[in-house]
């Protein structure tokens, strides 16, 4: 990453910024935590560890005790780091996707939970839902953000609720929304799919 | 078809209050509820569907539980030796280990990544902890260090041999329950008394050695734990935000020890202790807790709505438990002094041979226990009526417009003479002090830690460290005492010389470039100003004797003011001043309660600064100062001092240099009579020690905001406080005869000698001139005090008798730290020799004249010259290289001979016994580092 380090003040303010609504803030946090993630990503996916399964939330976990650990911590809590990594996740897992679904490579070195599962073994179906979710986001900023931290972050309500700024009860009630949105709009596109297919 | 706004939100809510129903009757609700808007019902039943469908959505959504994973535990953890696991706790686990470097067995609290992750919360732990054992009291686990290792953060604190209470309740005879209720109490005490509040006092946290010896451990841990700490300090908030019943680390047992108010999630302060000190009284006396049930919930309910059951209590006892455990904060003891005096006036904890007996007679079955409990209480319990009252002594701060968040220390080499932060934050640039004459300037990138050299070790000093466009300006005063502003880029260049004949900082003003510093000659100090453009010099400001400008001025952001420091020989504080640049203009700056504010930094554009600030004797704190009208607020309350502020803009970041002190009382035999031993705690700060007569030693340490006298007995080790104030104390005397004590303290605002009784009672000043005296020593016939007097500003030798009256000059010429040779007729002191300086001296105790001086010996520090007992010989402290020992020279021939044999560490004060066969040492280490504070305006 060339990209010069946020400073912690930086980060809040990142933080602040993204929870009144400026999406972009987001991503500038990524180069924070990404390499960590697709170092462990990488040595996850390679076998190394066959005890584990791989998920998202272990894979934050992961990094997130490992970048916790620096001496000047950047984070003011675990929720906030994994927004951050919630994010910088679903990077690390659309690029593996995409790689999967370039070199078609079926072989399954671990079992794989959750949304890493997807990526690895349905990458189109992963790309479906990283797409969707954009989709969602262009109307319905705050619940697909709700999805996406719980999807690629594991956060719980209350987390949620505690970056995001709001109340617990809103996190669920968006959430449930968000996942009615995101399947009818996921299946929307297979049945699209399905149809133009065979009408090929 | 597509929906308005509030077409939206009523889908939304429709959806939301339809989703939680059984699925068949969704649709029945849905039309009720939809008749009027076809629409609004298509939608949400469509989003219903989805949401039915949408299984393996949820699947992916699904939180899940963090994995706590559990850090695996190498053998070895830095210098220590991993021996056992001694447990579990909410915190991490706790290891028996070996301390490697000095062979003694310690216990090392593992740390949770919780903690351990955020920095915010490691710091605060850090702080909380330090700070209650720092206390330095016999009844609270003494924590060494904090430490990391290999990713590991641990806490290695004292290791005590012992049980936990926990194992003992049920079979605790009163007498014993009563005495371990005393010693919990006077934990708890000292920790009020500094401010500190446990939170979760609890059996598991109390350990019971062989000896009877009580131990308090976790002292700060409750208050310092992210998951209590930042939310009101509230269980209830612990349990909300973890969503759970059992939050991590909790056990259950613990619930019951909670105060109401920390059920409600209420606020809490020392009561809050008092209540769960009740709680585990009465579990003592009755092997019992008084709010028992099934679940959390029934024992919360039992802790805010039943009364415990107090039959079989006699009366003082009853009063006692009574007062802790009133549930209106209000009604309950104010303080744990109150239930403690009770307890020892009654003299319930002290029938120890009554105790005794009772413990011999095995009581196994219950109701045998309680008849036991009702007949030893029966007869070691005098019947008194122990009140107590709604005496409220703690009281919350004054508000603060400008809030500390964070401090920060950067550096643990403790060598760090200057430090600035650079106006982006991201960069300090710091001086240190390679050896004892030279300094080299390091810069450390903070996002990444990276820390370079900057500019090699060099004689001389750094006076002051700036930035101005992206250049580092730093002042070196070299050896011929002349201060050169040199400019460097921040990380790589050769510096350039800008201007010789530089005495202060330089600080720019950001509208035009222009650079204010010091220039200071023997006859006058100028504010001087340069501009850039036309490199013209000028002068601001001209002061002359007795006023002198004195700290680096710094530039307003509009450029047309100055604040500085005004110095003045005849009246003591230093003042700050705006100088108004076009004319000269000075405007005073009241500085309030702070005998000096200086350095100070802009925190925001205009109004606020940020400055290092003494009040009398105390401490150097940050101190906020608001412009115009200059109200100054002490924004840090800790035992180190500050000074060198630097803010980065208005990032809210400040960097300062904190020094500290960390020094152990130690006894050293003379001779090949045994080994060095300290007597205190390691992270103590000890400042001075005499003798008495009796052969214990009066010593003054501070800790947690007091500053208190101690009589320390060097057999035993055991420490009673003579006198515990606020007020900070300079070395004490103890008069041969046995009877009265001197010290010095700034109690009336003024640093005066002041006497006591030995035992600590009955304190009155001795001295009284306006000007201040220190310095104190009693005569052999303790009959008189010789001091030095402050008088403006320049000391000397003075006496006076110890029952008062007039003093009396013994030498005009420049003295200090005077010390009286056993037979009563010289004086040695540090004496003030012309050009020489200030050299070591012998003066006839009478006339005060002059007899010899001796070049020989090192001065400097805060120990003064002692006689060896046969009055021929002088001991001193020479350190060098930083490791100081105890020497003695013979004033017939001048052999010098070195007593002590110190391999490391600095002796700040030292006294001989009076049977000349010891010594007592002050040792320890004075550290001064880097810190960076976030600062916030609220």
């Amino acid at each position: 990453m060339a990209k010069k380090l946020e400073t912690p003040e930086d980060v809040t303010e990142l933080l602040h910024r993204w929870s009144m609504g400026e999406d972009s803030a987001l991503d500038r946090l990524i180069p924070l935590v990404y390499p960590e993630l697709k170092r462990i990503a990488a040595y996850q996916m390679r076998g190394e560890r066959h005890e584990h399964t791989l998920q998202p939330t272990a894979l934050a976990n992961e990094a997130y005790l490992k970048l916790a650990r620096q001496p000047y911590s950047k984070w003011e809590s675990r929720a906030h780091f994994l927004a951050v990594a919630a994010r910088a996740m679903r990077q690390v897992l659309v690029d593996h996707a995409r790689a999967r679904k370039r070199i078609k490579r079926d072989a399954i070195l671990i079992p794989l939970e959750g949304v890493n599962a997807l990526a690895a073994d349905r990458p189109v179906e992963f790309l479906a839902l990283d797409s969707a979710l954009k989709e969602l986001a262009v109307e319905e900023v705050r619940k697909a953000r709700v999805l996406e931290l719980r999807i690629f972050g594991g956060l719980t309500n209350p987390e949620i609720a505690q970056v995001m700024g709001f109340s617990v009860a809103s996190a669920e009630r968006d959430y449930r929304l968000a996942i009615a949105m995101l399947h009818r709009s996921i299946g929307g596109k297979n049945e699209t799919l399905r149809k133009s297919k065979a009408a090929g | 078809m597509k929906l308005s706004e509030s077409q939206k939100q009523r889908v939304e809510s429709v959806f939301y209050a339809a989703v939680d129903l059984p699925s068949g009757d969704r649709e029945k609700y849905l039309a009720g509820v939809c008749s009027d808007d076809a629409s609004v019902y298509e939608e949400a039943a469509s989003l219903l569907r989805n949401w039915e469908d949408a299984g393996e959505l949820k699947n992916l959504a699904q939180p899940r539980e963090m994995l706590m994973q559990e850090l695996p535990i190498p053998q070895v953890l830095g210098s220590y030796e991993i021996l056992e696991l001694l447990g579990r706790g909410g915190m991490g686990e706790v290891y028996l280990a070996r301390d490697s470097d000095l062979g003694r067995k310690v216990a090392i609290k593992v740390l949770s990544p919780a903690i351990a992750g955020s920095h915010g919360a490691l710091e605060r732990l850090r702080r909380e902890v330090m700070a209650a054992s720092a206390l330095n009291h016999p009844n609270i686990l003494t924590v060494y260090s904090f430490g990391e290792a290999e990713g590991i953060k641990y806490i290695v604190t004292e290791y005590v041999q012992g049980q936990p209470l926990r194992e003992l309740i049920g079979q605790l005879p009163p007498a014993r329950a009563l005495d371990y209720a005393r010693q919990v109490g006077e934990a708890l005490a000292a920790a009020h008394q500094a401010g500190i509040v446990h939170r979760d006092i609890k059996p598991e946290n109390i350990m019971v050695r062989p000896d009877g010896y009580i131990k308090v451990l976790d002292f700060g841990l409750a208050k310092a734990s992210p998951l209590v700490g930042n939310h009101g300090n509230s269980i209830q908030v612990r349990l909300a935000q973890d969503g759970t019943a059992t939050a991590p680390g909790m056990l259950i047992g613990t619930f019951s020890y909670m105060s109401p108010e920390q059920v409600r999630g209420q606020d809490v302060d020392q009561r809050t202790d008092i209540w769960s000190w009740g709680v585990v009284l009465y579990e003592m006396l009755t092997g019992e807790k008084p709010f028992k049930g099934a679940t959390h919930s029934d024992v919360m309910a039992a802790i805010l709505e039943r009364e415990p059951d107090l039959t079989g209590f006699s009366v003082p006892v009853r009063n006692v438990v009574m007062g802790a455990l009133q549930k209106p904060v209000d009604k309950r003891f104010s303080e744990i002094k109150q239930p403690l005096d009770c307890i020892d006036q009654k003299g319930i904890a002290s029938r120890k041979t009554s105790a005794r007996l009772l413990l011999q007679s095995q009581v196994s079955d219950k109701s045998a226990f309680a008849k036991r409990l009702s007949f030893g209480l029966a007869i070691l319990l005098a019947v008194a009526a122990c009140i107590w009252g709604g005496i409220r002594l703690w009281s919350s701060r004054e508000p603060r417009s400008v809030r500390v968040h964070d401090v920060g220390r950067l550096t643990t080499s403790g060598n760090v003479s200057r430090a600035a932060i650079s106006p982006d934050g991201s960069y300090l640039v710091y001086s240190v002090k390679v050896d004892s004459s030279r300094q080299s300037l390091r810069v450390r990138e903070l996002t990444t830690g990276a820390d370079i050299e900057r500019i090699p070790a060099a004689e001389g000093k750094f006076l002051g460290i700036t930035f101005f466009q992206g250049y580092i300006y730093y002042v070196l005063y070299e050896k011929d005492n002349i201060g050169t502003l040199y400019r460097a880029p921040m990380l790589a260049g050769d510096p350039r010389v800008v201007l010789e004949d530089v005495d202060s900082a330089v600080s720019f003003c950001q509208d035009s470039g222009r650079m204010i510093f010091l220039r200071l000659s023997p006859t006058e100090s100028s504010i001087m100003s340069l501009d850039p453009k036309t490199g013209r010099l000028s002068s601001i400001s001209t002061l002359r004797p007795p006023e002198h400008f004195w700290y680096a001025p710094l530039c307003s952001p509009d450029g047309k003011s100055v604040i500085s420091d005004v110095y003045n020989d005849d009246n003591g504080p230093m003042r700050m001043v705006r100088v108004n640049v076009p004319d000269g203009q000075k405007r005073f700056i009241p500085t309030g309660d702070f005998s000096w504010l200086r350095e100070p930094a802009w925190l925001n554009k205009d109004s606020i600064l940020v400055a290092a600030g003494k009040a009398n004797m105390t401490r150097a704190q940050l101190v906020q100062v608001s412009l115009p009208n200059g109200s100054q607020v002490q924004i840090t309350g800790d035992i180190s001092d500050y000074w060198g502020v630097n803010s980065a803009g208005n990032r809210g970041l400040i960097s300062a240099v904190q020094k500290d002190r960390l020094s152990e009382l130690w006894v050293v035999p003379i001779g090949d009579e045994g080994e060095s031993r300290s007597l205190t705690s390691q992270g103590s700060r000890f400042y001075w020690v005499t003798w008495t007569r009796s052969g214990k030693l009066v010593s003054y340490s501070e800790s947690g905001g007091r500053a208190i006298l101690w009589a320390v007995d060097p057999s035993s080790s055991q420490q009673a406080p003579l006198i515990d104030d606020e007020f900070i104390k300079t070395e004490p005397d103890a008069s041969r005869d046995g009877r009265v004590l001197i010290y010095g303290s700034d109690r009336d605002g003024t640093p005066h000698l002041w006497r006591s009784d030995q035992d600590g009672r009955n304190s009155v000043r001795l001295t009284s001139e306006p000007w201040g005296e220190e310095d104190g020593v009693i005569t052999p016939d303790s009959k008189a005090v010789i001091y030095t007097s402050l008088h403006k500003g320049y000391k000397s030798l003075w006496k006076i008798s110890l029952d008062g009256g007039s003093p009396q000059e013994l030498n005009p010429n420049g003295a200090r730290k005077p010390s009286v040779s056993p037979d009563g007729k010289f004086v040695a002191s540090e004496y003030l020799n012309g050009k020489q300086g200030f050299v070591a001296a012998i003066l006839a105790a009478d006339t005060g004249r002059l007899i010899r001086t001796f070049p020989a010996i090192p001065l400097g520090g805060d120990a003064r010259l002692q006689w060896s007992l046969d009055n021929k010989g002088l001991l001193y402290v020479a350190t060098r290289n930083g490791i100081s020992n105890i020497w003695k020279l013979n004033i017939d021939d001048g052999n010098q001979t070195q007593l002590t044999h110190f391999k490391e560490g600095e002796i700040f004060s030292f006294a001989l016994s009076n049977d000349g066969r010891q010594l007592a040492c002050v040792r320890g280490r004075a550290t001064s580092d880097a810190v960076i504070a976030r600062v916030s305006e609220k």
